[in-house]
């Protein structure tokens, strides 16, 4: 084995986990600003801009592919009809630099912009 | 080699590839990546890299288990369908590449840069297909992690092979 | 090998594992970050408002934990509210004399407390004045009493009429004509006994309930992290307009303000923090914010010292009490005690 483990491999793998490591650092690291609606793309095209708390379907040509919610300021798909559920199980997403993807419906649930008040939970008044 | 037995190894490795490439559909990642497979279906792939086999022999295992294995497990022209396809072959064809002109990379090297380059075009082909590429760079370093640690293993399991075999002595 | 050699050996040999170490450091680090919990909501209407309750569970369920609350929340609002039947309210001003359990003792006795450590600028017999403005329901009709009304009515105020007698648990109303209304205190101390109920099943829940901007903090944001609480610009009809941010780990926080009841006649505008001394709403405060460990004894002293008002020269004395203010006034002049400034750091 030691004659087919060159010495450039051990540097491309640590190159590699480390080139992967600082993306996910970075993503988690980010000035997470926190979100005031969702944009949902299907196949590229526009079909919502969620501000508001609530339940979102989201169809094409009459059928129904999944329902998005918004709720405080967070995303989720709550359901959706295609079969690895993918999407569903991202769960969550509550800042600027979390998508979630669902590749068979070709729908991308994408955060909009940053509030500028910056996140105040309860108003007391 | 003789031509004829190379051939027929080639379709033996890509029978593999196959059966692999439906078995790992079923096989759950630890998060939810959308349109991700394992990867576990290159490692005849990167054997025919390893083996010499040559770029074009490489490509073709990876396109035929692609294709035949998408027939099999029923998910043809599906977004995982062209993710994979597009991945597999950019990967084969750089590690044949490697392989023949990188003497210095060892098989761990060929294995992790080949998967590499197909969790990239993965990713690539992914964005594509949304309209939208920002949305899948966030799982892009993700995938890269599980690609690094399943192409160690395919590397050790074609290292043990090639030492069984006593390639080296050959070459 | 030459000298050489081996220093070009150790430097990449160094960049590898360094480059290695960086990552596994960096990868563990992302793997153990422990998840933050998830917080359910539910929002019902009750108490007379809008409420609003955000729980994150430790070791029950959050929506088993909501749904608990939601229920103590509707029970415990019949139990206390003057215009329900059922009530220990209306019992009592119905009979003049009740026995009462160690919850309803309590709370009357927190009442006349507060009345008393106000000097009756909180009182909890103010009803009868109350149903002349109208503001003793939502449906009432809002009315301005002429002065002689309220003096007829002005007597029945006082909350040593009020007799509580805790050893036989009893409590009698001494004179003819008084009623009582906890309406100031009850929303406080329900959400005060809900929180504490929520605590006895999941000692580890987080969260907060939000009773119309009554707000008791079931435990701290993510287990560590304080709530970041704004208090409403009084002087801006949005109601999503800020004057001033706290930063609170636990505890109360309530706010009285003449922008919550009121109706206007003639151009002039009647809010529903009546005075008792008077019998007319209170002028010399607009919004009055008070943090403390209790809800109940947030709201109750919102209202006290909001009716004490501005220009109240023993504001600093309420701190005895375990409570700090903030009072702002009609002219936009603010006053606060001064343990205040402390909620307003979000680093301690």
């Amino acid at each position: 084995m030691a004659k087919r483990t060159k010495k450039y491999d051990i540097f491309i793998v640590a190159a590699i986990l480390l080139f992967a490591v600082i993306m996910i650092f970075l993503n988690l690291l980010l000035p997470q600003k926190g979100i005031i609606g969702v944009k949902v793309t299907v196949d590229g095209v526009l079909a919502v801009s969620i501000t508001q708390d609530g339940l979102y379907p989201v169809e094409k040509d009459g059928k129904h592919l999944l329902t998005v919610e918004f709720y405080q300021g967070k995303a989720r798909v709550k359901e959706s009809t295609c079969d690895n559920q993918i999407c569903v199980k991202t769960g969550w997403i509550s800042n600027t630099n979390q998508t979630i993807v669902c590749l068979p419906h070709k729908i991308v649930v994408e955060p909009i912009g940053g509030k500028n008040t910056d996140g105040v939970d309860i108003i007391t008044w | 080699m003789v031509k004829s037995k190379k051939l027929s190894n080639i379709s033996i490795l890509t029978g593999i590839a196959c059966a692999m490439y439906v078995v790992e559909s079923f096989i759950p990642l630890p998060m939810p990546l959308p349109g991700v497979r394992w990867g576990f279906s290159n490692l005849p792939v990167l054997l025919s890299a390893v083996l010499d086999y040559g770029v074009l022999s490489c490509a073709m295992i990876a396109f035929g288990k692609s294709f035949i294995g998408g027939l099999l497990s029923g998910r043809i022209a599906s977004a995982t369908f062209f993710m994979g396809l597009s991945g597999s072959i950019a990967s084969a064809l750089f590690m044949g590449w490697l392989k023949k002109h990188a003497p210095k990379v060892g098989t761990i090297g060929i294995s992790e840069l080949g998967a590499l380059l197909n969790n990239t075009v993965q990713i690539l082909i992914a964005g594509l297909i949304l309209g939208n590429s920002k949305a899948v760079f966030y799982y892009y370093p993700y995938l890269v992690l599980i690609g690094t640690v399943t192409a160690y293993l395919l590397a050790v399991v074609s290292n043990i092979f090639l030492r069984s075999t006593n390639h080296d002595a050959k070459v | 090998m030459r000298a050489k050699d081996f220093s070009s050996i150790s430097k990449s040999t160094v960049l590898i594992f360094s480059m290695l170490g960086i990552s596994l450091i960096l990868l563990l680090f992302i793997i153990f970050s422990k998840p933050l919990p998830t917080y359910e909501k539910s929002e019902i209407f009750s108490l007379g408002t809008y409420v609003r309750i955000y729980i994150a569970g430790g070791k029950v369920s959050s929506k088993n934990l909501l749904k608990i609350a939601e229920k103590e929340i509707e029970r415990l609002y019949a139990k206390y509210s003057s215009n329900i039947p059922s009530s220990v309210v209306y019992q009592l001003n119905e009979k003049r004399e009740i026995e009462c359990d160690e919850e309803s003792l309590f709370l009357f006795q927190a009442a006349v407390n507060v009345s008393k450590i106000t000097g009756d600028s909180f009182d909890p017999t103010l009803r009868p004045v109350l149903m002349l403005w109208g503001f003793d329901d939502v449906n009432s009709s809002k009315r301005v009493p002429s002065s002689y009304e309220i003096e007829q009515v002005l007597p029945f105020v006082s909350y040593k009429f009020i007799d509580i007698d805790s050893k036989n648990r009893k409590i009698k109303l001494l004179k003819e004509g008084v009623t009582v209304d906890l309406g100031g205190i009850s929303k406080g101390f329900i959400v005060d006994r809900v929180i504490d109920r929520i605590k006895e099943i999941d000692p580890k829940a987080t969260g907060f309930i939000d009773a119309g901007g009554d707000i008791g903090i079931i435990g701290p944001k993510f287990g560590n992290r304080p709530w970041q609480i704004g208090i409403r610009d009084p002087f801006s009809s949005d109601p999503t307009k800020l004057i001033d941010t706290l930063y609170i780990y636990s505890g109360a926080v309530a706010t009285s303000g003449n922008y919550e009841r009121y109706f206007i006649q003639n151009g002039t505008l009647y809010h529903h923090i009546i005075d008792p001394k008077t019998g007319y709403p209170a002028n010399n405060c607009r919004s009055c914010t008070v943090i403390s460990d209790k809800v109940m004894t947030a709201d109750a002293y919102a209202t006290g010292l909001f009716v004490l008002g501005i220009d109240n020269p023993a504001l600093e004395y309420f701190t005895k009490f375990g409570v700090q203010a903030y009072l702002i006034d009609n002219t936009g002049k603010t006053v606060e005690t001064s343990g205040f400034e402390y909620f307003r750091n979000k680093v301690k």
